[in-house]
């Protein structure tokens, strides 16, 4: 992760519409290696619905998402209940046939300051949650984390612990674009603030 | 269970038991089929149909010990059986349904007081006559008086065993349908008539002796009239088999045999010198050709309590059987129906709607009898149509009988198939259960719709269904009874054998209701304890980031 300045992430003129209303109108966006991306909006702006098409889980009706190693993390983290954090992490590179899944869940639990593998997902706290949440996206390797509501229902200790991790990955060079309305912790995660209004990107100072 | 505590491997408790149960199924069915086929190779049986729950003395349960089947018709068989060569072997089946099991090839040959008539003679071969009846008016005693012809009953109710001679004496002599109660097994007729829902009972003589016998409470009333034969069946297009029957039956009657097999059953009197049957030479009547003493000393009563008991034991292994099979096949089969329902392709989920609605519309017990007496055709449609190499590899399998399997079984096919129709649906709603969010967060991982299903959805769905499933191990304990239709001796055929032949039929009812519920009772633990160890360390049905749903 030594060039800074790679585009990872690149989205032009994207357009969704959800229920015969249109969500995105054209949205644009680019993030470079090592950036964290805050994109502010009320709620029913279309946050989510932006994740959502750039991880390629929803389909934009126009534009184009150019990106390589995205990883989603879901609102709540939306764990596995019937598995362990480790195997929460590990099912993914397991099923994709990835070499040595339990040793990379391992690396990447360690790199959110986890060390319960063996305990239930029911039996963390809501802020240890969402960082299994991102390890299981980050035993995949990705270079851009995308975030969604990452800290709501979260207590300041934990919204806090979210914070530094989110720090340290853009230190190892991987981007995040995070959706949230939380406006301290933005105004405390991001390089870079984007407002989604009226289904357009605009920056913030 | 290892991926129960968690540990580094195993990524779902249910592929775990999944691939357990698989296994224990498949080595069930491997069992199954080879005993089957090593059945199938063995020529030198001769394979006879016979109702022992219709009743004494033709052939039934023996009161003494309820595992065996006795009676005047089982040692003809034996005798005839040993002078074809052959060994005998009993096929049971609903007295109505022996000439569906003939048809279907599971007996060659019916020996089970078939009276000769012309709408059976039209569809199959009656061999000679091996005995001579008379039909027998019985009423309660203390109107024995007034009875003694069936004159005498005209406008009272009387009470006949279902599709026997007796129905077209009565219809013949004017009485009307309502008049006729028809009941499945030949004791029936003579409760309804001690407990007076029946006026009079008519069956054929050697029934009438055998059941009133012993009974102060019954009276046999005028003589036996309306005379006819008894006659063995065979199919009609089976001549030469029918031929070799005929001419070891016609030897029998010849050389006294048949005559000593009637006197030792008290069966003798002289009109069977009609059928050309000598009487041979003098024999004591049997113990058991009396009935069930009932003035037998109390110290026989220990010992025929264990042999009821020792039988009702392997009556419950039975219903064990049935359920331990039936169960597991069913919520396998149950969650592919699932999947398939709920399968993007139309092909797929149509065929598994349908699959399920048929199922769950039609009765469970027409299913099993129409399986039951279809499979052995097919079987022969499909072996004759197949080409010869197919025949070859079918002949180790039985060749033409290849799909007539045993009725257990059958049996347990039957229930599994019915049984996955439910546990489908129960299964859909726990996959249904399973929150949106959880194939959202399998998919952004890059699992493919089956890893998804695989290894998110089911494990969960699974959990989620289990109570409903658990449910279902009831009941299924319950209706595996009706699998006695098509010969299985289970819990409820051998406790209900046992009663017709020692007259106890509602005290065994009793025991066997007490059984099933034993089992039932058994069950729920089992279940229970499998449900707790889905549920290990704590999985909640409803996991708190269910509410979470995205903008």
């Amino acid at each position: 992760m030594t060039a800074a300045t790679t585009t990872l992430l690149e989205a032009r003129g994207l357009t969704a519409s959800r229920g015969g209303r249109e969500i995105l109108r054209g949205v644009d966006l680019s993030v470079d290696a090592g950036e964290r991306v805050v994109i502010l909006g009320a709620n029913g702006s279309g946050k989510s619905t932006l994740l959502r098409v750039l991880a390629g889980l929803d389909r934009a009706d126009a534009g184009t998402v150019r990106g390589e190693g995205l990883g989603l993390v879901l609102q709540q983290g939306a764990l596995f209940p019937h598995l362990s954090v480790l195997d929460n992490v590990a099912l993914a590179p397991r099923v994709r046939g990835f070499a040595d899944p339990a040793a990379r869940a391992r690396r990447a639990l360690a790199s959110v300051d986890i060390d319960r593998p063996d305990a239930m997902p029911h039996e963390l706290s809501g802020g240890q949650q969402q960082r299994v949440a991102i390890a299981r996206a980050l035993a995949l390797e990705p270079r851009v984390l995308l975030l969604d509501e990452p800290t709501s229902a979260l207590d300041p200790g934990a919204t806090r612990d979210i914070e530094r991790t989110l720090v340290e990955l853009s230190t190892a060079g991987i981007a995040s674009v995070i959706v949230t309305h939380d406006l301290p912790f933005a105004a405390r995660v991001a390089s870079r603030t984007l407002a989604l209004e009226g289904g357009r990107l605009s920056s913030r100072a | 269970m290892r991926a129960l505590r968690g540990g580094a491997r195993g990524d779902g408790v249910s592929a775990g038991w999944l691939r357990c149960a698989c296994r224990a199924v498949a080595a069930c069915l491997a069992v199954l089929v080879v005993a089957h086929a090593a059945r199938a190779q063995d020529r030198a049986e001769l394979r006879w149909g016979a109702d022992p729950s219709g009743g004494a003395p033709f052939a039934f349960f023996d009161p003494n010990d309820p595992s065996r089947v006795i009676g005047f018709e089982v040692d003809i068989m034996d005798e005839l059986a040993r002078r074809l060569g052959r060994s005998p072997v009993l096929e049971r089946a609903d007295w109505l349904a022996l000439f569906d099991a003939l048809e279907a090839k599971r007996c060659d040959i019916l020996l089970n007081g078939f009276e000769v008539n012309d709408e059976r003679a039209a569809v199959a071969r009656f061999s000679v006559p091996y005995f001579r009846y008379g039909q027998q008016i019985v009423v309660r005693a203390a109107d024995a008086g007034g009875v003694a012809s069936l004159g005498d009953l005209k406008g009272k109710r009387v009470a006949v065993l279902n599709g026997s001679a007796a129905v077209d004496v009565l219809r013949e002599a004017g009485f009307p349908d309502d008049a006729i109660l028809q009941y499945d097994d030949s004791l029936a007729p003579y409760v309804e008539v001690r407990l007076g829902r029946a006026d009079a009972a008519l069956a054929e003589s050697i029934i009438a002796a055998y059941y009133t016998g012993a009974d102060p409470a019954l009276a046999r009333a005028g003589e036996p009239f309306a005379h006819g034969v008894y006659a063995a069946v065979t199919r009609k297009t089976d001549a030469a088999f029918a031929a070799e029957v005929d001419a070891a039956l016609r030897a029998m009657q010849q050389d006294g045999a048949l005559g000593e097999i009637l006197q030792r059953w008290g069966l003798w009197d002289d009109s069977q010198l009609a059928l050309g049957t000598a009487k041979g030479r003098p024999q004591e009547i049997k113990p058991a050709a009396r009935g069930p003493a009932p003035d037998a000393p109390e110290s026989s009563g220990g010992d025929a309590a264990g042999t009821i008991a020792a039988a009702v034991a392997k009556g419950a292994l039975v219903t064990i059987l049935l359920t331990a099979i039936a169960m597991p096949l069913a919520t396998i089969a149950g969650l592919f129906l699932a999947l398939g329902r709920i399968s993007p392709r139309a092909w797929l989920s149509r065929a598994a709607v349908a699959y399920i609605t048929v199922v769950r519309g039609t009765p469970l017990l027409v299913q099993i009898f129409l399986v039951y007496f279809s499979l052995p055709p097919l079987g022969q449609w499909l072996y004759a149509a197949s080409p010869g190499a197919l025949q070859s590899i079918l002949d180790l399998a039985g060749g033409a009988s290849f799909l007539t399997f045993p009725p257990l079984f059958v049996g347990a096919f039957c229930l599994a198939a019915n049984y996955a129709a439910y546990e489908a649906e129960i299964h859909r709603a726990g996959i249904e259960a399973v929150p949106r969010i959880q194939w959202d967060a399998a998919r952004a991982l890059g699992l493919s719709r089956g890893q998804t299903i695989r290894h998110v959805i089911v494990p969960q769905g699974v959990r989620i269904a289990m109570p409903g499933i658990v449910n279902d191990l009831n009941s299924l304990i319950k209706d595996s009874c009706l699998v006695s239709v098509i010969g299985v001796t289970d819990l409820l055929a051998v406790s209900l054998g046992i009663g017709k032949a020692r007259f106890t039929v509602p005290e065994m009812l009793v025991i066997a209701a007490t059984v099933y519920l034993v089992l039932s009772i058994a069950g729920d633990l089992l279940g229970n304890w499998l449900e707790r160890r889905l549920r290990a360390r704590g999985f909640a049905t409803t996991p708190a980031h269910a509410k979470g749903a995205h903008a």
